[in-house]
């Protein structure tokens, strides 16, 4: 097998069968129940494109994926950590990623599941309110928002107007259902599409997420 | 006028022009990192915030704040140069101490209810077997005694002859017993019957919380129903803050959610259908008995999440009576 730097960003690998990968940067340590491969003397974790929306985004040819190394990220939704794993990953130990999040539960299981990876910040915040977590946050270079919320599109905005430094980028998961059950997916998309673009954001490009997640699509934005 | 903007090493004052003026250096600890995550300013900084000082972007009652957003990402600007590579682990041991405060106990009474609708299918399942096994022996009793605690308690320590002769059976169906089996048999009974024992122990238990945890939820809607409403919104603010319409069909999720994408035709109760004073009306005075109680309901979680100890459940129960008389005369 041989690991292949993807074009769109040579920190994320793909074998021949296009299974993503990141270097692990704890080694040995396994996230979420993904493989561990060795290659070339260094060792690689499977992103897993079935759990994590970035890799199915990925997957699914979302195009640029402007995540580098040192950079700082607001993770709005963090949960169990999974996504949140491999950008780590990604950023490596100069980087940082602030994870806000809701549920306690769930947090619970990201600080037993990031061990040592002590480039993510788990906070227990409401993202809705980032007035109170502004003594924490700086500026950032990325804002990834997934947490599946009727009022997602007026929580990423509030965000970003504080946080994302000029230029900045966005990935936005967005689940039809959760913004309303009964209307077609493709029509929510697009009416979220509108919104985003009446506040000022460049779509850079948008992908649906099927197979891999249900009824979603994932945005790419720059401010 | 000066802007301020609190960080956990400290608090930085802005000019008006949002040039950085000074740092006044306060190293807070974690605790005081979780008050100000929550609204609070500690009591260490307050000292520091001089009558002309507004907030930039933070709110804390009794201090001025502003929100302008270019205002603030200029100052974040400058903040965040500033605090590169500062160590982060503080924010760590503040998130576990946020986490633990934050356990409260509805969470508890979530965990219990749903332990015993565990404890439900497991009796159920293994009183199943309890008499697959019985029936190998003496199959006419178990036909006799419907109730499964009831057919348990009659049969466990007693022998075969006796009990022919208690429900007057001349002959059985069943096969032979050794000794060997009737311990065992007897030995499996005791075991579920203890576990009736544990559900019996969970149920006051449950009443118990309830009662302390929010009194009002407890008398309108019953402790049980009550927990299970908790549980199906994740907890009593998460119930508190749900409008009365989906209160009323919580636990009817399915059939919602058919009626939203297939058309069929909306439910009209989730688990507040078990309340005794919807099921002692016929099925056609159900459906308004249930927004009736679902608001009630709403206005009991509201009371007990945000205003703890206030105690207005009299007067709530006697609207529902009311309303209950009301619907069953109209049947007439
Ligand atoms: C679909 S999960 C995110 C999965 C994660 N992005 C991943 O790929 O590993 C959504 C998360 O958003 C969180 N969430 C929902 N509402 C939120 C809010 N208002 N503020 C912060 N987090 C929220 C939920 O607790 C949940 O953990």
């Amino acid at each position: 097998m041989k690991l292949i730097p993807l074009k769109e960003n040579p920190k994320i690998f793909r074998d021949d069968k296009w299974r993503l990968y990141t270097k692990n940067l704890v080694k040995g340590q396994s996230v979420y129940g993904e493989k561990l491969i060795e290659y070339k003397g260094e060792e690689y974790r499977e992103w897993i494109a079935n759990r994590s929306k970035l890799a199915a985004a990925i997957k699914k040819k979302i195009g640029k994926i402007p995540i580098e190394e040192g950079d700082k990220v607001l993770y709005l939704g963090i949960a169990a950590g999974t996504t949140a794993s491999h950008i780590s990953d990604i950023i490596g130990w100069k980087g940082l990623i602030y994870g806000i999040d809701v549920a306690p539960r769930i947090l619970i299981e990201l600080m037993k599941s990031i061990g040592k990876r002590k480039n993510i910040i788990p906070i227990l915040a409401d993202a809705s309110k980032p007035d109170l977590y502004l003594s924490i946050v700086p500026k950032v270079d990325l804002v990834y928002q997934d947490i599946a919320q009727p009022h997602q599109v007026k929580i990423l905005i509030n965000n970003v107007d504080l946080f994302l430094k000029n230029k900045g980028y966005v990935f936005f998961a967005v689940k039809a259902r959760s913004i309303d059950v009964s209307k077609d997916p493709r029509l929510i998309f697009d009416e979220v599409g509108k919104e985003l673009e009446e506040y000022g954001f460049k779509i850079v490009n948008k992908v649906r997420l099927e197979p891999y997640h249900k009824d979603h699509m994932m945005f790419l934005l720059q401010k | 006028m000066k802007y301020v903007v609190v960080r956990p090493r400290g608090i930085y004052v802005f000019n008006e022009r949002l040039e950085k003026e000074d740092f006044i250096k306060v190293e807070l600890e974690e605790s005081e990192i979780i008050d100000i995550l929550s609204g609070k300013l500690p009591e260490r900084v307050k000292k520091y915030i001089k009558e002309d000082y507004v907030f930039l972007g933070q709110k804390f009652e009794g201090y001025n704040s502003d929100f302008d957003r270019d205002k603030i990402r200029k100052a974040l600007d400058i903040i965040s140069m500033e605090e590169e590579g500062i160590d982060q682990s503080k924010f760590y041991i503040a998130t576990k101490m946020g986490i633990a405060k934050s356990i409260t106990r509805d969470q508890l009474i979530i965990q219990i209810i749903m332990l015993l609708d565990d404890i439900n299918k497991i009796t159920n399942l293994m009183v199943e077997r309890f008499r697959e096994i019985y029936n190998l022996y003496l199959p006419e009793v178990s036909q006799m005694i419907e109730d499964h605690e009831k057919f348990l308690k009659s049969v466990i320590g007693k022998r075969r002859e006796d009990l022919m002769k208690e429900f007057k059976i001349d002959t059985t169906m069943g096969g032979e017993l050794k000794d060997k089996d009737v311990e065992i048999i007897n030995k499996i009974g005791e075991k579920i019957l203890d576990l009736y024992k544990l559900r019996d122990t969970l149920k006051d238990y449950v009443e118990e919380l309830m009662n302390e945890v929010c009194p009002n939820l407890s008398k309108v809607a019953t402790p049980t129903i009550g927990a299970r409403l908790i549980a199906l919104a994740g907890g009593l603010r998460e119930l508190a803050i749900l409008p009365s319409s989906t209160i009323q069909v919580l636990g009817a999720e399915k059939a919602l959610f058919k009626h939203l994408t297939k058309g069929t035709p909306p439910p009209k109760h989730g688990v507040i259908f078990n309340h005794p004073l919807i099921q002692k009306l016929p099925r056609k005075q159900r459906g308004a008995m249930a927004r009736t109680l679902a608001s009630k309901i709403a206005i009991a979680a509201k009371v007990d999440a945000f205003t703890p100890g206030k105690l207005v459940y009299e007067s709530l129960i006697k609207e529902l009576e009311e309303r209950f008389n009301e619907l069953k005369q109209e049947k007439k």
